[in-house]
Parts: C-alpha cells; sequence; structure tokens
C-alpha cells in the first residue's frame, strides 16, 4: 500500500468515526471536519434520497444526530478498500450499524478528493437499510 | 371559498390554503428550505390555522421537501406545541422520504400534538392543492 492510498484510508475512517460519534450522541463537529463543504458534494443515506450541496446534507446527519445518544454507539466498518487516481479517491466498505441502529451491514460507497493536500468525502452512498428505518422508526415513537 | 398564501420559490417553499367551508388548511412543501423560509413555516401556518372556523383539520404534504435544517425543525416544533390551542383537531403529515418522516416523527411525538398527528406514505407524489 502506497502513502495516498493510506492517507484516503485514513481519511475514510475518519468519516466512520464522525458517524459513531453522532449516533453515539456526541454531535456534527467530526462530520463536518470530514466532508468537504460546496455546493458539488452529494450524499445518499440508509434512509432516504439523495442530498445534494453541503447545506442540505448537513441538514441529513442532523436527523441521524437528534436520534443519537450515548448508548446508540457501537457502528463499526469492515473491508475498507482505498482506490486512488490523482487527486480523486473512491473507497468501498462494509458499514455494520451501531444494534440501536439496527445492527444492519450496508455495502458502501465514498468518494473523496484532495482539496490543498487533505482529503475529504464529497460523495457517500450506504444501502437502504430497512432495519434502520424501522429501528429509528420505533425511537421517535418512543419520543 | 378558499385563500392561499405562498412563502418562498419555485425551488424552496411552501403554501397555504384555508379552505373555510371544510374547516380544513391544507399545506404543500417543497425544496430544500433556507433558516429565512424555515423559520417562518410554523408562524405562517399557526396564523392560518387562527383564521380557519374551528375545530380544523390539518393537511401538510411534505412529500416535495428535502431534510429540514436546525430553523425548520423548530419552526416545525412550534407549529406541533401550538395545535391544541389552535383548536386543530386533526393534523395529517404526507411524507414520501423516509428521512423525513422520521425526522417530523421525531418532533411531533416530543409536543403535546402527540396521538392528534398522523402520518401517512404519499404514493403517487406530492398532494394537490
Amino acid at each position: 500500500m502506497n502513502t495516498e492510498e493510506q492517507a484516503v484510508l485514513d481519511a475514510a475512517r475518519r468519516f466512520y468515526d464522525a458517524i459513531e460519534q453522532l449516533v453515539s450522541g456526541k454531535g456534527l463537529g467530526a462530520m463536518r471536519d470530514a466532508c468537504h463543504h460546496s455546493d458539488r458534494v452529494t450524499s445518499a443515506h440508509p434512509s432516504g434520497e439523495w442530498s445534494v450541496g453541503w447545506d442540505e446534507i448537513f441538514a441529513s446527519w442532523e436527523v441521524f444526530s437528534g436520534f443519537g445518544r450515548a448508548d446508540r454507539g457501537g457502528s463499526r466498518i469492515r473491508d475498507l478498500k482505498a482506490f486512488v487516481y490523482g487527486e480523486l479517491a473512491y473507497t468501498t466498505c462494509i458499514f455494520i450499524a451501531s444494534p440501536g441502529f439496527g445492527g444492519e451491514s450496508l455495502p458502501c460507497t465514498n468518494v473523496l478528493h484532495r482539496m490543498n493536500g487533505v482529503w475529504k468525502v464529497v460523495h457517500h452512498h450506504a444501502n437502504r437499510s430497512p432495519k434502520m428505518e424501522a429501528a429509528l422508526e420505533k425511537i421517535a415513537k418512543e419520543a | 371559498m378558499s385563500k392561499t398564501q405562498r412563502m418562498g420559490d419555485d425551488r424552496a417553499g411552501f403554501s397555504v390554503t384555508v379552505e373555510e367551508s371544510i374547516s380544513t388548511i391544507r399545506v404543500r412543501a417543497w425544496g430544500f428550505w433556507n433558516p429565512e423560509l424555515a423559520g417562518s413555516f410554523g408562524t405562517v401556518v399557526g396564523d392560518a390555522c387562527s383564521t380557519c372556523p374551528q375545530p380544523s383539520v390539518l393537511v401538510i404534504d411534505m412529500s416535495a421537501i428535502k431534510p429540514i435544517c436546525h430553523e425548520g425543525q423548530r419552526s416545525f416544533g412550534t407549529l406541533m406545541d401550538a395545535l391544541p390551542g389552535l383548536h386543530v383537531k386533526s393534523t395529517t403529515v404526507v411524507t414520501s422520504n423516509q428521512l423525513i418522516k422520521l425526522q417530523l416523527l421525531r418532533i411531533a411525538n416530543q409536543s403535546p400534538a402527540k396521538g392528534a398527528v398522523q402520518f401517512t406514505q404519499a404514493e403517487q407524489g406530492p398532494l394537490a392543492t
């Protein structure tokens, strides 16, 4: 593995660390840091549709953060791989949602862009997760 | 007789129609709201509810909206909190995006209107107003 691939893997891990922080009630600060903020970024979550532009994407992360709580953490990833093409790279992995968020295993793809020497996420796509939708709906109804 | 108020533009906004003859307020929302537009939602819809013959029915079609920013969540929550005092006897929220449903369901269930708010799935696009 070369240095660039390692840098991309590190950036992807920061992104998934940010997800873990928000589902465990620690807020959105790490997510802000893990992503580029522009109108040309995109995201599709396990529930929901495409979000385009950072403002819209941030609002979608706020939804998940709203369900975050210390005892709802425990998400992780496995089989993370990076593929670098100059200033762009993509990663694949399996995201395993925390038990509080349904616990489902989801294939995920992320595109990262190196800007000013720093790799950050510009596109995120996770497979749809009926178990996550059901878990969050249960939480919402218990509110 | 009905009166319609429209806020925002074709990209992002909402409309509120008061149908006095059937004591119904119909709201339709679309696009990604900026904080200013989002912040006005609760007040505009609440004011419309107060002008409608009571008890009234409120139908909020959120099937064409994007996830709502912090100001919008607060504004939707303000409206939910106000509903019992506005003598709205039932509220239906129509969504097509599961993320939006979860977002609004959580807010509604934290309000005094909990139990009087029903969520339904849009089957063929937004409701006509």
